[in-house]
């Protein structure tokens, strides 16, 4: 994105956050002394308008990627991480002591005012033409005229696609939640909000992504300067709609496994992949440093935009590190481990997999090496001391806990003492999910090596994200059962999509939590010993607490309460 | 009164609540209270036959009696419960089945001993390793899956543009302690809807082919026909592991697809190319961009001429259409993988050269996206008009639509004509506009020799001195769809912004030279000394 359109976003939201106050609290502001909008000075001209419907895109910020829950990851909070703050709210999900009342990533009342502001923009921008038309009526204006008027159709576009989005972010924690098409609502309307099924929930989101997709913008670069890079584009809905069917057909939302769900699902991800728009980048590594030309590369469908900053280095930056470690993921030994050899393909448990435990990172999947910091590794021009007694090794407040630190994401270029900078922008779709989204509901569907007329086999999509350029892993072999290529998928996302926020929904709609989050987070303790050679032994950092109900969130005590008996609370909370 | 009665009713109940709570609780000054005790607890890991397991061994006494005790461990998701029945002594002694650890791993097992009055005691215990000899004497599994190494197919990818069927060997060696069979396979479907499966089932039959056997075998696909195939090698051994390698085949999946606009076979030899940093380009091939699994997609300008020859360049795997550069071209015209629109199909391409037409499946002349679908083999072109990018005043000065530039100017300093110079001179070669073609420009000029860097130029009475016009240098855009050679030559803006020269060569020779200021494409191709 270009300065001006975060500049834009910026003042969009204060603009939004204002016009939200004004709203709710007319009372107390009610004076003659005008300072800001009302809500009938927005939708006025086309500049106002443009900014009510970016302010939609604020939503995104704040709820999804890096250290967003009280400074850590959401990685922290499943299987994939330990967060080594002990006092973050995020060790509520570890110990299983989240409730309805206090829920460190709760999203509700944020999702649903992302979706009212969507809901005020699309009613009050019906009439776009004819504001603009009357803001621009100088015949000389006419192209304007024709630029606007297009911009406002895409934004309208875009903003039902969000709505759609938000609601999609709404369900997949919550499971099914009340459709709010209006911005504004009486007593009594409110009170008849009552929760829709998962199913009635995903139909709604799809059919938007149906309905938006041809009003929606192919892509924006190469257009008007560069200057709406990062909008929502038509790959975006259709991804957004593959990964809904997908939750959809998932266990905890399929129980009965209709198959035509998972159909369904296949369908909606082979239509991205048919758009030919999309492939994978050459540098797994790079993918996730592209900063905000990322919406350029043919891998990323979309990304939320960011801005320059370093508060993830700070945090995840080894200890040792000036500036570094202030409270860092640590990587569990249950992650690493499910890294495959480079040479085999083969889990490092398998007997003949290759893998020698005295020597446990060498010859891995590179990726492990591209997302997380194992011991002696190289990092800004000096080994990694991950050992007992090392400059980044267990033991300090704020260490590892685990013997590992985060890579994804972290730019290893940033000088903290400096405070330097750099552009961290956070992927909500990128095409190698979606070709692990085709694999799962293709093998379910109709196993792992059928076509059904699709231009690829579940197997081959799973292939293709191994062939990634600089992984290379040997591709799966042929002849795998059903059940057996299901493992593999399922550790190809664990592995191809560690720390982006799936696992910790994806063990959810397996419904494999229960096992999954429920053993231990281990650790691998190094020893260095005085030849220079280390010793290394697992042992556990922390237990955890996974309780059936927590499949789903709570809804917020609040909201329940308020309702008058509307709203169901989720099962068991 | 009777308010004030139980006004001080009340009072006196609160004031003996207080005071009965207000005694501290002390224990017994004679020694702690009863808990539960946990002694000579220990638990070992071992391995025993084809089995792990952990052995947990503990006394527990309490005088009040024990009610429970509880065993847990998270790692091996151990968590298992005995009722004691209020027992003042009791006696741990179990195994449970845990999985093989793959590293190093410390255990412990978590002990919750709750005796007959609610107390409560937790104690844990190490697990000492014990698994690293197996416990039945002589044990020695074969854990090990048989060992394949393939040989063949080295290749797996076939462009299967012949009508020959398309044969697959399949070569491996396996050794075991003993194999017990070994299958071969080969399966998958055309693109049609063919299926194919064809395998091989082996049993070793005496102690040599049981301990190492050598696989050869060889399977033909069908013929002309682009499918999808998977071949594997799977053994299993006496003791039932079983070890599997394969991989894909695929028949017509192409990797590169370039069109070629050369009208004969000295035009793809003396294509021109750019020498500069190894780079190659500039000739008579586009390269198309690859569009989906099998789909390839170019914008083209398209004469509608008769001399048209349009043609298809296919490749697989690491192949390319240059070793070097396109002084040594690795295609000719009629080679083996070329494709062309059927002249009697309009709109599909065939590999059969001497069916093809070499045209595009229009009957106007103008810019089109060309797409061809290497999968179902058909070839569609949908007009467009081109972006226009010489609407832009400050890289292409001087131009308008109802006054385009009559010609371009080539400057280099080895140009004959040019002078040496920068700028358009009195001799400077053209490129002259075409007419009926609206932006294309064509012309000729010789080069002398080595190193030479050669740009274009808009006519100096244009531009004025309002600006100039000349190509970018191609250099730093000195890659096509695949990485390789460049399609496209932009122009520059004003003098010092950015490298200003198009492209370096060092061939001396006539040059015939096509610039089109739409797509960019400079088509070069040397006609002579």
């Amino acid at each position: 994105m270009k300065i001006n359109y975060m500049k834009l976003m910026k003042l969009t939201v204060a603009f939004i956050a204002i016009l939200v106050t004004c709203a709710s609290c007319s009372k107390f502001l009610d004076r003659e002394l005008e300072t800001n909008y009302k809500q009938e000075d927005v939708f006025v001209n086309y500049d106002r308008m443009q900014q009510a419907g970016f302010g939609v895109y604020a939503y995104l910020f704040n709820r999804f990627g890096y250290q967003r829950i009280d400074n850590a990851m959401l990685a922290s909070a499943c299987d994939e991480a330990d967060h080594a703050d002990p006092g973050s709210s995020i060790q509520k999900y570890n110990t299983g002591t989240w409730t309805a009342a206090s829920n460190p990533e709760d999203c509700w009342a944020y999702f649903y005012q992302g979706i009212r502001s969507a809901n005020l923009f699309l009613e009050n921008s019906k009439n776009y033409k004819q504001i603009i038309y009357r803001d621009t009526i100088d015949p000389a204006n006419k192209s304007t005229y024709e630029t606007n008027v297009k911009d406002i159709a895409w934004l309208r576009a875009e903003a039902r696609f969000l709505r759609a989005l938000y609601y999609f972010e709404l369900i997949k924690r919550y499971g099914g939640v009340p459709i709010v098409d209006k911005s504004t609502y009486t007593d009594e309307e409110l009170k008849q909000f009552k929760r829709k099924t998962f199913d009635e929930c995903a139909k709604f989101i799809s059919n938007e992504c149906d309905t938006v997709y041809p009003q929606l913008k192919d892509t924006w670069v190469g257009y008007a300067s560069e200057r709406w890079r990062g909008r929502v584009t038509q790959g975006a809905a259709l991804a957004l709609k593959a990964r809904v069917l997908l939750y959809a057909a998932s266990p905890l939302n399929n129980p009965s496994n209709d198959v035509t769900k998972w159909e369904a699902a296949a369908k909606a991800a082979h239509d991205v992949i048919a758009t030919g728009r999309y492939a994978l980048h050459s540098s797994y590594s790079g993918l996730f440093r592209l900063g905000n030309g990322a919406d350029g590369n043919s891998e990323v469908i979309f990304a939320i935009q960011g801005w320059s900053r370093n508060d993830f280095e700070k945090t995840n930056y080894p200890i040792g590190y000036p500036q570094g470690g202030q409270g860092s993921t640590s990587p569990s030994q249950n992650l690493v481990d499910a890294y495959e050899m480079k040479a085999t393909g083969m889990q490092i448990g398998e007997p003949g997999s290759g893998y020698n435990p005295a020597n446990p990172y060498s010859g891995r999947d590179p990726r492990l090496g591209m997302s997380i910091l194992t011991n002696n590794t190289t990092f800004k021009g000096r080994p990694v001391e991950c050992w007992v007694g090392g400059l980044d090794g267990l033991g300090k407040l704020y260490a590892t806990t685990t013997g590992y630190y985060i890579r994804k994401f972290v730019d290893e270029s940033l000088d903290l003492t400096k405070n330097s900078t750099s552009v961290h922008t956070w992927i909500l779709f990128r095409y190698a999910e979606i070709l692990l989204d085709y694999a799962e509901a293709m093998n379910e569907a109709y196993g792992p090596e059928a076509t059904h007329g699709y231009t690829m086999t579940a197997k081959a999509a799973v292939d293709r994200v191994r062939q990634r350029a600089d992984v290379l892993m040997p591709i799966l072999s042929p002849g795998l059962s059903k059940e057996e290529m299901r493992e593999h998928i399922r550790n190809e996302r664990r592995v191809e999509l560690a720390f982006e926020e799936h696992r910790f929904f994806d063990v959810r709609r397996w419904k494999i939590a229960e096992q999954t989050e429920n053993k231990p987070i281990m650790a691998m303790k190094i020893t260095k010993e005085p030849n220079g050679s280390f010793t290394y032994l697992v042992q556990k950092a922390e237990d955890r607490v996974f309780n059936p109900k927590m499949y789903v969130y709570p809804i917020p005590e609040t909201e329940v309460l308020k309702s008058e008996g509307n709203l169901t609370q989720n099962e068991g909370w | 009164m009777k308010k004030l009665f139980l006004e001080l009713a009340g009072i006196a109940i609160a004031l003996c609540c207080i005071v009965s709570c207000s005694e501290p609780l002390l224990f017994s000054d004679t020694g702690s209270p009863d808990l539960p005790q946990l002694q000579d607890a220990s638990a070992q890991l071992l391995w025993i036959g084809p089995e792990y397991k952990v052995a947990v061994q503990a006394q527990l006494k309490d005088e009040d009696g024990i009610s429970k005790v509880q065993l847990k461990n998270g790692e091996w998701q151990l968590d298992t419960t005995f009722a004691v029945n209020n027992q003042t002594t009791y006696v741990v002694k179990d195994t449970f089945l845990v999985t093989k650890d793959v590293n190093p791993t410390k255990h412990t097992i978590e002990f919750t001993i709750t005796n007959n009055k609610g107390g409560v005691v937790k104690g844990n215990v190490e697990v000492e390793d014990l698994s690293a000899e197996n416990q039945v004497p002589g044990y020695n599994p074969d854990l090990l899956p048989p060992s394949i190494t393939m040989i063949k197919p080295t290749v797996t990818k076939f462009l299967g543009f012949t009508s020959a069927p398309v044969n697959v060997d399949v070569e491996a060696n396996i050794t075991d302690a003993e194999i017990a069979s070994i299958e071969v396979k080969v399966w998958g479907e055309t693109a049609d809807g063919q299926s194919v499966d064809l395998s091989e089932m082996i049993t070793p039959q005496n102690t040599t082919e049981k301990t190492a056997y050598h696989v050869v075998k060889t399977f033909a696909l069908p013929a002309g026909k682009v499918g999808q195939y998977q071949y594997i090698v799977r053994s299993v051994d006496a003791s039932g592991n079983k070890k599997t390698v394969g991989g894909n085949i695929t028949v017509g999946y192409v990797d590169r697809l370039y069109l070629s606009d050369a009208e004969t076979d000295a035009e793809v030899t003396n294509q021109g190319y750019d020498n500069g940093g190894n780079a190659r380009g500039i000739g008579t091939l586009l390269s198309m961009k690859k569009q989906g699994a099998n789909s390839f997609v170019v914008d083209y300008y398209y004469r509608n001429e008769a001399s048209d020859n349009i043609r298809f360049v296919a490749f697989i795997g690491n192949d390319k259409p240059f070793t070097t550069n396109q002084a040594a071209p690795t295609y000719t015209l009629n080679g083996p993988n070329i494709l062309g629109q059927s002249a009697t199909t309009q709109g599909t391409v065939t590999t059969d050269l001497s069916s093809a037409n070499f045209k595009l499946p229009v009957s106007q002349k103008g810019y089109y996206h060309v797409l061809v679908d290497m999968t179902a083999r058909t070839i569609t072109a949908t007009p467009f008009t081109p972006s226009r990018p010489f609407m832009d005043p400050v890289k292409y000065p001087g131009w308008s639509e109802s006054t385009p530039w009559p010609y371009l100017a080539v400057i280099s300093n080895i140009v004959v004509g040019s002078n040496g110079g920068w700028s358009e001179t009195a001799t400077s070669p053209k490129l002259m506009k075409e007419a009926g073609h609206s932006y294309l420009y064509t012309g000729t000029f010789k080069t002398t020799g080595s190193a030479v860097n050669i740009s274009f130029t808009a006519p100096k009475d244009v531009i004025g001195s309002g600006g100039w016009f000349r190509l970018t240098a191609a250099r730093a855009n000195m890659k096509d769809d695949y990485g390789d050679f460049i399609d496209i030559v932009g122009a520059v803006g004003p003098s010092g912004t950015s490298p200003n020269y198009g492209f370096s060569h060092n061939m001396a020779g006539t040059f015939k030279a096509t610039y089109d200021l739409a797509l960019q494409r400079l088509r070069l191709i040397r006609t002579g000394n």
